[in-house]
């Protein structure tokens, strides 16, 4: 393994330094230091100053947006933009960019790309992710809802769940059963679905925090053109599944930041409550503090591995077990820190709903119980359960058999 | 085995007030819990078998998330039983302070000499035990409901180990601190009531974080009874001390001590 970045990499941080620093207010303490609608107002901003200086999808060809520049120099930009606390984009970006804008570029026909990447970089379009159902969870491929060919459309049935921020999407790319006669994995087509579309529906699902983070999308003879259909008609499958590497690799480099971050916020914690001097604090922020360490060396393996090979192998699911659970762990203990008055709302409630708060936010209890009772408690459920991680790592890695039981087309 | 001469409540009896306790605690009354208890005949039962009864109501108050206000009113009568005095409601503050609370909802904080609100806290925990671990079986049990109905791979995810087992570890975590909560209703010591409570928190929030990977996305979102579960854990669990501060009172005082104080007659 080999810490260090490159000759290049190193000029091209320089050059994301110096726009953070052109470009970032003078007094920025991070996303988490303002307010909800001041928190808001820069991020539609910032994101059009990234789109505006090419700082959105650096690894896309420069014909659409980008600067046609490898996945180390996306690495050390989401690394620097980390380190200072800046968005890379706004939330809802994260099934927009990393998912669909990637998806369609490795697999998009040159007309798809010309007709949607524009909106993906400018921000005009948010497409959000139809994939789970309400029968399909960890069983992804045991999708039902049902696209019927009709004519130059594709007429689509069914249901998805649990999409993430569909009440700002315009539009939904879904996982849709195309062949029900085939096999389970094949059979399954990769369709974008424009919003609004007479024949589909979203619906907000509260969630434990009180938000509308999570939705509902119902399809009811909702007609999209077939060739809104990313990849091969049939092979949706494998145009879903080849995103994960880039995903997974970007991740590994900004992960300990934000949760090195986070551990600094509760080591302030325990001053702040005067429980700096308490053994058993002090023993769980050391125990807190060796795994950000592993965790950072583990995203080094990982991202050197994604670097070499293109692709990242089942480690990650060694690294997706390791944060997620690290996290319920450190969150709890802020809690804990909190004391009797913990579970008593006051503050600020944080914007993400996935790993740590935003950068700069304050220990208040809104904070805490958010990112404990929804970021962290639910690491270990959403991108594949732990239990998935693990036979993940039992089968792939440890080569035990395959569990028996489970019907595997 | 036990041998004492305490009165009890016999089995059918129990079976009894658990039901009326079920109707109590869930009903939509907005008369104030002792006034319903009373209809049932409260006084009765709890002269006969204070351990018994007050156990059974916390725990099904636990398991239905009952939000009647039970546990002042309990704190009252430890109080006037300990002291005379009488309030409607009793609410515990910094060691050696209480809140009276009488009949019109006016509010009065008063000094205990120690002895009186050590007793005190060590009623309140063990009431808030049982209450954890009334949610802590109710939960298991559900989740157990929802692995055996929820398919994936073709299959009711209850078939999978992975899910069994942490079940399992949950239930055996929730049927020893039931034991527990029953001996500290017993023993009436302070020392088992805070054994007792820091093993409930500790179970009922180990029994929701189980449940809740069983659930999946469902149990993070209002469409399911559990996320009320969870929150009421952690508030719970932080009411006379969370189960880790009071795993390092524990500690603290086997070695100041040096003694390992027995629990029940085991």
């Amino acid at each position: 393994m080999d810490l260090r970045f490159p000759d290049e990499a190193e000029a091209w941080r320089a050059e994301v330094r110096s726009f953070l620093a052109a470009n970032l207010p003078a007094d920025w303490r991070g996303l988490g230091a303002l307010d909800r609608d001041e928190a808001e107002i820069f991020s539609n901003a910032w994101r059009r100053t990234l789109a505006e200086h090419r700082m959105i999808g650096v690894t896309w060809p420069v014909e659409y947006g980008g600067r046609g520049l490898t996945k180390l120099h996306q690495v050390v930009l989401a690394q620097e933009f980390a380190l200072a606390g800046a968005p890379i984009y706004r939330i809802a970006d994260t099934t927009n960019i990393k998912m669909l804008g990637n998806t369609l570029l490795a697999w998009g026909t040159e007309e798809q790309k010309a007709r949607y990447m524009p909106g993906i970089v400018s921000g005009d379009a948010t497409w959000v992710q139809g994939y789970s159902e309400p029968e399909a969870g960890s069983d992804l491929a045991g999708l039902k809802l049902r696209a019927e060919r009709d004519g130059d459309d594709w007429v689509l049935n069914g249901q998805k769940i649990w999409t993430s921020r569909g009440m700002d999407g315009t539009g939904v790319f879904t996982l849709a059963r195309t062949d029900p006669n085939a096999s389970k994995h094949r059979g399954i087509s990769f369709i974008l679905c424009e919003l609004p579309n007479p024949g589909i529906e979203v619906r907000p699902i509260r969630t434990l925090t009180g938000d509308d983070e999570f939705c509902e999308v119902f399809y009811t003879d909702a007609r999209v053109p077939v060739a809104n259909t990313i990849g091969p008609i049939d092979e949706g499958w494998k145009v879903a599944n080849s995103l994960l590497g880039l995903e997974r690799g970007e991740e590994a480099a900004t992960n300990p930041i934000f949760f090195r971050a986070e551990l600094d916020r509760i080591v302030q914690l325990a001053r702040d409550v005067g429980r700096a001097d308490d053994p058993v604090i002090r023993d769980r922020l050391a125990w807190c503090h060796t795994k950000v360490e592993i965790m950072r060396i583990l995203g080094y393996r990982i991202l050197t591995q994604v670097l070499r090979d293109g692709r990242i192998g089942p480690e990650a699911s060694i690294s997706k077990l390791y944060w997620s659970e690290y996290h319920q762990v450190a969150t709890e203990l802020a809690i804990d820190l909190l004391g009797a008055q913990a579970m008593v709302r006051e503050g600020r409630k944080p914007f993400k709903h996935f790993r740590a708060d935003e950068p700069g936010a304050a220990n208040s209890t809104n904070s805490w119980i958010d990112v404990l009772l929804m970021n962290a408690r639910s690491g270990t459920v959403y991108a594949g359960t732990s239990q998935v991680q693990r036979n993940i790592i039992a089968e792939n890695i440890l080569d035990l058999p395959k569990e028996p039981r489970l019907e595997r087309p | 085995m036990r041998n004492d001469t305490r009165t009890t409540l016999d089995p059918d009896m129990i079976d009894m007030l658990r039901s009326s306790l079920r109707h109590v605690l869930t009903d939509e009354s907005t008369r104030p819990l002792a006034d319903r208890l009373a209809d049932l005949g409260w006084k009765e039962v709890v002269d006969t078998d204070p351990a018994t009864a007050l156990r059974t109501l916390f725990e099904i108050k636990g398991d239905t998330l009952s939000g009647a206000d039970a546990l002042g009113p309990s704190l009252a009568s430890k109080y006037s039983e300990l002291t005379g005095a009488s309030s409607a409601s009793v609410s515990i503050g910094r060691p050696g302070h209480l809140t009276l609370v009488d009949g019109s909802g006016a509010e009065n904080e008063v000094s205990v000499d120690e002895a009186t609100w050590a007793a005190l806290q060590a009623h309140g925990r063990w009431l808030v035990a049982c209450e954890l671990v009334g949610i802590g079986r109710h939960v298991i049990a559900s989740a157990v409901e929802y692995t055996k109905d929820r398919v994936q791979y073709g299959k009711p995810i209850g078939v999978f180990q992975a899910l069994q087992h942490r079940l399992a570890s949950a239930h055996a975590m929730v049927v020893g601190a039931g034991h527990l909560i029953t001996e500290a209703g017993l023993d009436g010591d302070p020392w088992t009531a805070t054994v007792a409570k820091c093993m409930a928190g500790q179970t009922a929030e180990f029994a929701c974080t189980q449940a809740q990977q069983c659930y999946g996305a469902i149990g993070f979102t209002f469409e399911h009874e559990f996320p009320a579960y969870l929150r009421r854990t952690y508030t719970l669990d932080r009411m006379f001390g969370d189960w880790r501060t009071l795993e390092h009172e524990i500690g603290s005082r086997l070695q100041a001590t040096r003694l390992v104080p027995r629990i029940g007659s085991l």
